[in-house]
């Protein structure tokens, strides 16, 4: 009984989720790699790593989500953060990240309840909000990964990621705050 | 109303409109899918050699996530089949007596299911210890121990309760002339054992016989606890 339920539960469609990614999104990254690296060469080395971050993830990413815009998002920011590390260190510039000190932003981490009537608000706001934010709340909130795995994409470090998630919060709640004050 | 389900509320309303604004998001919509893509790039033979190495890897780690989660799920699924085998047996009649049938019946073969008590099984030398029982009933402890060239004499004594027995060895002998008068005597037989049991005033005594050796047990014991006592001898 447990063989039957065994061979039951084995689906052959997860057999090939990282095969259908890359045939589906391949020439998306190659496209963000050559927009930032203007090379063909590193841009295909790009996509070469960006693929082998994305293995450590792929339990992540559900068979039916794969047609989504969900995951060619998740696609493209893993492929922009490879880019943005690969020209950093050709260029030898040292990351570099202007960090505002969480108190000159008002408003508190627990201070993040939205409510319904926020909804179009919200989507402006996320919208309006940095790259390095979205991205963050995104790898976060949409795609549910760690901060450990946020950092492997992002290429930081856990408290890093932590911090600007905090950030990323209280930016958005504040954005909303003014767009309820309009 | 406890904070932690509101963080979940707030947590999922994000979630869905994260999901919302990729639809207007810009970044996004400018890369199109490759179905969707006008002019292809034809990747170079050596990205492709590459991308064998990384399928190969991918593939691994698939393997293995699907090994974990397949075994979760046969794990759950074994649980659940047990809790129904058991929620069944429990409640279907037609299940419950043939099963409770069969312990009893075991039981009425072998009526031992004590364990051995080492405290008591070291009480002879290493030539005789081999005849002595293994099962001692809960409560009881060796009050004293006799023993000489082919026979011991060991006495039991349950002091809570006023109870004793005491068991009786003699090798090389496979029947001997026993006093039954006044008493009632009963042969009887378990797995291939042969017993004799003589009831005379208060008292129990029950003899097995078993490769050529007597086993004896007189006491103010219960007739059951007496065989079991015998049988645990190996």
């Amino acid at each position: 009984m447990i063989i039957l339920y065994s061979a039951m539960i084995d689906s052959p469609e997860n057999l090939s989720k990282f095969e259908l990614i890359y045939s589906k999104y391949k020439n998306t990254m190659f496209s963000v790699a050559c927009d930032l690296t203007k090379n063909i060469h590193t841009a295909e080395d790009i996509v070469q790593i960006s693929l082998i971050k994305l293995i450590d993830i792929l339990y992540k990413i559900n068979y039916e989500e794969i047609a989504k815009p969900k995951c060619k998002n998740l696609l493209i920011t893993i492929t922009k953060n490879t880019a943005i590390d690969i020209i950093r260190k050709e260029t030898k510039v040292l990351p570099f990240e202007i960090v505002e000190p969480v108190s000159a932003i008002s408003g508190s981490a627990e201070d993040i309840y939205f409510q319904a009537s926020d909804y179009n608000n919200l989507i402006r706001c996320i919208d309006e909000l940095e790259d390095i934010y979205r991205d963050v709340l995104r790898l976060r909130y949409l795609h549910h990964l760690t901060a450990k795995e946020i950092a492997n994409i992002l290429n930081s470090n856990e408290f890093s990621i932590n911090t600007r998630l905090m950030r990323a919060r209280q930016k958005l709640s504040m954005k909303v705050r003014e767009y309820r004050n309009v | 109303m406890s904070r932690k389900p509101d963080v979940k509320k707030m947590e999922y309303f994000l979630e869905f409109t994260l999901e919302a604004q990729l639809n207007i998001d810009e970044e996004t919509n400018h890369y199109k899918a490759d179905e969707d893509s006008s002019d292809p790039h034809v990747f170079s033979s050596k990205h492709e050699q590459k991308m064998k190495e990384i399928f190969k890897l991918a593939e691994k780690k698939e393997r293995m996530y699907r090994t974990k989660r397949r075994l979760h799920k046969v794990v759950a699924g074994a649980a659940v089949f047990l809790i129904v085998s058991s929620v069944v047996i429990t409640n279907v009649e037609a299940f419950r007596v043939p099963i409770f049938n069969f312990f009893t019946q075991v039981k009425e073969k072998s009526s031992f299911f004590g364990a051995r008590n080492s405290d008591n099984n070291l009480k002879l030398t290493k030539k005789l210890a081999d005849y002595e029982p293994t099962f001692v009933p809960d409560g009881f402890s060796v009050d004293y121990v006799d023993e000489a060239d082919n026979m011991y004499t060991i006495q039991y004594l349950n002091e809570n309760l006023g109870e004793w027995y005491l068991m009786t060895f003699k090798k090389g002998i496979s029947s001997v002339a026993i006093d039954t008068e006044n008493g009632i005597t009963e042969h009887f037989e378990i797995n291939g054992r042969e017993f004799v049991r003589i009831e005379k005033y208060n008292d129990i005594r029950v003899l097995m016989y078993m490769n050529g050796n007597q086993y004896e047990v007189i006491g103010n014991i219960e007739f059951d606890v007496i065989v079991k006592i015998l049988e645990s001898i190996e």
